[in-house]
């Protein structure tokens, strides 16, 4: 019984497995005919039209998208330009063509080789740029020898160009041709080499969405490469365009204001922790850059002593000067060391640990309280919360207001800043903590090293009375383009846990700085409540500067620091300077800041204050 | 009751298999050499994958011939395996999108198609269950169960979104109901429920149906989808008899997308001409017969609807990617097995064919000698 069913079975499969056998029979006769005809009958057909085939595929480049102000100025488009290719398939002695070209073109045969030796993996057929924008007779003449030179071809392709040369260079960054690095790294997948890509600020950071897709189009083209006719036709697609926060006229008027100095403005709006303006200076007009060939510009622009292409406001690491006297006061404030009545006296130096620390106003201040301490920027006063705080907590209070990490703002290389500790001291300088260290670093002094966006991101938190933002210069991605890009996300605001109170007496002190004839008296406007704190902070050690006569200590310029906002209540912008050897904070900063507050409030805030 | 020969397996199913994956190599490297040097600075970039994969592959049968046990009818492997392509397939969809398609698994450097391993795992599976429930297989409770996995195995796929091979996985997974004894009217009822899911899937990406307007009427749009059609046509009309010899293929110059992996066959045509096409056709024919021989003398029903069900998946593959390149079906996108470019595929194509050989060394020879 069980032998039958088994026999059943067997007998099934083999019986549709004899229909499919069939099946496939017949479809491999059909197969085989439509082989037959393809491949023998109609051979001769098909040989013919791939043989005239004889395909060119031609690259078109996608436009990158558009960056502009938050009204809509543009500050990066593009413009279309010529260049000129070699494909050395087409050469017929490849050393007389390039002896030739190099003639023709201006260039030196070397530069020219070296050039295409670069590309040396492409396939043959491939064109490898070899000049780009081209002027008009230059390309009226490569088109005239076009019988002569077969190898040449003219494209053309959109170019970066920013209308406005250096204004906001840092921010926008520049192009250039993709390493082979980066090509290793796969951080731009549908790159090859010889391709434009963002090196640094937004260009870099946005580039996933400033990008398109190239097109191509393929053409049939004769023995003699004339073109009979498209075949495929795939259109590019353009990038996204970026609105950033950054508003052109306040951006303009910082990089006048820093014109002749070493320096970064940070503008941030008080709510949001959008940039309106981010400057650093020396700048460079980023329109130099965009080529395929290191120009001599570029190499005096890296190896200047000013460093130009450093963006000064992200990466730049200063003392804190007297601007750390905020933190200290906060913090000593929420620990209850003082109050705000609590005084000190100061009569121009002081003794702590058994060693002398001087104010800066050699016949002292007088009998100070905090807001007076704020507002001479009193170093005596400051000294003795410091001592009575102790630098863990001054190091916990600073990394709490935003020191000694990143802001997290939207541009490539923001440098870290560093809030010393003994934890630190230990592991990087192999020393113990001198109890000095922790006064010279409550005057913001010493190894303490911040960067002029924290200081804006660290102003914007006592604005808001301790709620923080994330300062960022993104501000919209347009709707256009086939791409999905979601929008960055920044993180939302965050709160430090000190009672509003103790920002209130501080806020207090910077009010009376600007407004009380204080150190920053010289950013007053009238009529607009402004609140600030400048700083100046030795350039030199204090060691050093002991050994030095009374002249050359006179020549010795400070870094000169203002960080403000205003309208006191409901605060709507931050401005943070910092000029590299000013002087003093209320002598050079602090006027700059002036303008600056001027402006916005014409453009911005008229009604509220008139 | 059952004979088992070491290493007396089917040698012509062998021979057939290897010199199939030989001419893939040679291939590969023919239609992959330009793009690999464009794309990463080395010619061999492809071939080189693809060889170590084939020989990890050939080890693996290798390791599967002298076992003696049929692991491969084990419950609990098949339902192993089974979960585990589930899982993966899962997984798929979880990982960042590559070419914006959700299709492969990545660990590490290492990517895998879990799709193909779907493949095996369905047949095996399928093999296993209708051994259990032969006498019940034309009740509609007992085909219950096998459905709901397919169609779950098949969404998911779909959802990659990979139409070609979830189309192909269905066609295999018919084919074996068909072995498996389903009566022809289950047929008609799964037919028009597939097909209108099928419909509703087609409709919902735009360029599915382009390629389905584009393989009625390539001449239309050849600049578009049609374009594809016309140039796989044209590389292998311009083959000839012999060919232009390997190398020489001007289609490959880009002209022709995917050449080393789903469009592979065309440039066998363009550069082996009508000999190099029929040479894989009757491989593939004889990859069939001596699969079939396999199947029929194979000792239990599971090995026989195993044995049918593996060598069909990869021979129907096969001719759907055929009737592609030759402008007969629209194209899909499915890769030629042990030709075309492609690890996992390769890879699973091995394991099956390994499983396939196993089952060819037993022999069931009180009925056969009867």
């Amino acid at each position: 019984m069980k032998n039958d069913k088994i026999y059943e079975d067997l007998f099934l499969v083999q019986k549709r497995a004899k229909r499919i056998f069939i099946l496939v029979g017949l479809l491999f006769i059909f197969l085989i005919l439509n082989f037959w005809k393809i491949q023998i009958l109609d051979h001769e057909k098909y040989w013919e039209r791939s043989e005239a085939n004889r395909m060119r595929e031609i690259l078109l480049p996608f436009q990158r998208g558009l960056i502009t102000d938050r009204n809509g100025t543009i500050l990066a488009n593009n413009k279309s330009s010529f260049r000129v290719s070699l494909i050395r398939e087409n050469c017929e002695d490849y050393e007389k063509s390039c002896r030739k070209i190099a003639r023709l073109l201006g260039i030196e045969e070397e530069v020219l080789k070296e050039r295409i030796k670069k590309y040396e993996s492409l396939p043959l057929f491939k064109p490898i740029v070899v000049k780009e924008n081209l002027t008009n007779e230059e390309v009226a003449m490569i088109k005239a020898r076009k019988l002569e030179l077969p190898e040449l071809i003219i494209q053309t392709e959109p170019k970066r160009f920013y209308p406005f040369g250096s204004i906001a260079a840092h921010v926008i960054g520049y192009l250039q041709e993709i390493s082979p690095e980066e090509l290793e790294d796969g951080i731009h997948p549908e790159r090859r080499l010889g391709d434009l890509v963002g090196k640094t600020g937004i260009e870099k950071e946005y580039e996933a969405g400033l990008v398109g897709v190239d097109g191509q189009l393929v053409e049939v083209v004769d023995s003699l490469g004339r073109s009979k006719g498209e075949i495929a036709r795939l259109e590019s697609r353009r990038g996204r365009d970026l609105t950033l926060a950054l508003d052109f006229d306040l951006q303009k008027k910082a990089e006048e204001l820093l014109e002749g100095r070493e320096g970064a403005i940070v503008v941030l709006d008080a709510k949001t922790g959008e940039l309106l303006a981010l400057t650093s200076y020396p700048n460079f007009d980023p329109n130099s850059f965009i080529n395929r060939f290191t120009s001599e510009e570029w190499l005096d622009l890296v190896n200047s002593p000013e460093f130009p292409l450093e963006n000064r406001a992200i990466r730049g690491l200063y003392a804190p000067g007297s601007v750390f006297k905020l933190t200290m006061a906060l913090g000593a404030l929420d620990l209850g060391i003082v109050t705000d009545q609590t005084t000190y006296f100061c009569g121009g130096t002081i003794r702590i640990y058994g060693r002398p620390f001087s104010c800066w106003l050699e016949q002292g201040h007088g009998k100070v309280n905090l807001y007076d301490g704020i507002r001479h920027s009193c170093n005596i006063y400051i000294y003795q919360l410091g001592k009575e705080m102790g630098i863990e907590e001054i190091a916990r209070y600073a990394r709490m207001l935003g020191f000694g990490e990143k802001t997290g703002i939207d541009l490539p290389g923001e440098k870290d800043g560093l809030m010393p500790d003994p934890k630190w001291k230990r592991e990087f300088r192999n020393e113990p903590w001198h109890p000095g260290e922790t006064i010279l670093v409550s005057i913001g002094q010493g190894p303490i090293m911040v960067t002029p966006i924290q200081v804006a991101a660290h102003t914007a938190l006592i604005a808001n009375r301790g709620s923080g933002i994330s300062p960022h210069l993104y501000k919209s991605y347009s709707q256009a383009g086939n791409k999905k890009m979601s929008s960055p996300h920044f993180s939302k605001n965050y709160t430090v846990k000190i009672d509003q109170a103790n920002f209130e007496k501080v806020i207090q002190g910077m009010w009376e700085a600007v407004n009380k004839e204080g150190t920053g008296r010289a950013a007053k406007v009238s009529g607009y409540d402004i609140c600030g704190k400048t700083g100046s902070t030795q350039t030199i050690s204090t060691k050093k500067l002991e050994e030095m006569t009374e002249e050359e200590e006179e020549e010795v310029k400070t870094h000169s620091w203002f960080t403000g906002f205003a309208p006191r209540e409901d605060p709507k912008i931050i401005v943070t300077i910092l000029v590299e050897y000013g002087g003093m904070g209320g002598e050079t900063a602090a006027p700059l800041a002036r303008q600056i507050f001027d402006l916005y409030r014409k453009k911005y805030d008229r009604q509220k204050s008139s | 009751m059952e004979i088992f020969r070491s290493y007396g397996f089917d040698k012509t199913l062998f021979l057939a298999t290897l010199i199939l994956m030989v001419i893939g190599l040679i291939m590969v490297y023919s239609s992959s050499g330009i793009l690999a040097s464009e794309k990463y600075q080395d010619s061999f970039h492809f071939f080189v994958n693809q060889i170590v994969v084939a020989g990890i592959g050939l080890a693996l049968i290798f390791f599967m011939l002298p076992i003696r046990k049929q692991f491969y009818k084990n419950f609990y492997f098949i339902y192993g395996l089974l979960f585990l392509s589930f899982f993966l397939l899962v997984l798929c969809l979880l990982m960042p999108a590559l070419a914006k398609t959700n299709r492969w698994v990545q660990f590490f450097s290492l990517r895998f198609q879990p799709s193909e391993l779907a493949k095996i795992s369905l047949i095996l599976f399928f093999a296993h269950y209708f051994d259990r429930k032969k006498e019940k297989i034309n009740e509609f409770q007992a085909l219950l169960f096998p459905l709901t996995v397919l169609l779950i195995f098949i969404l998911l796929i779909i959802k990659e979104p990979d139409y070609g091979t979830a189309l192909l996985i269905f066609l295999i997974c018919s084919i074996m109901l068909f072995i498996g004894g389903v009566k022809f009217k289950y047929f008609i009822c799964l037919g028009i429920f597939s097909s209108a899911l099928f419909a509703f899937y087609l409709f919902q990406a735009s360029y599915r149906l382009d390629r389905i307007i584009a393989f009625l009427s390539p001449t239309k749009d050849p600049q578009g989808t049609g374009f594809q059609i016309i140039q796989s046509k044209l590389a292998v009309g311009s083959g000839g008899l012999l060919g232009v010899s390997i190398g020489e293929s001007t289609q490959k110059l880009f002209f022709l997308p995917c050449t080393h992996t789903d469009y592979i066959y065309a440039i066998v045509g363009e550069e082996l001409g009508l000999i190099g096409t029929l040479t894989v056709l009757f491989l593939f024919l004889i990859f069939l017969w001596r699969g079939l021989v396999i199947a029929r003398n194979a000792p239990n029903f599971f090995s026989q609807i195993a044995a049918a069900g593996i060598t069909l998946a990869i021979f129907s593959q096969a001719m759907l990617n055929i009737s592609i390149v030759l402008g007969l079906g629209p194209p899909t996108g499915i890769p030629l097995p042990l030709i075309s470019y492609g690890r996992s595929s390769l890879l699973c194509s091995l394991f099956g064919i390994g499983i396939l050989l196993n089952i060819s060394q037993r022999k069931k020879n009180i009925i056969r000698k009867k």
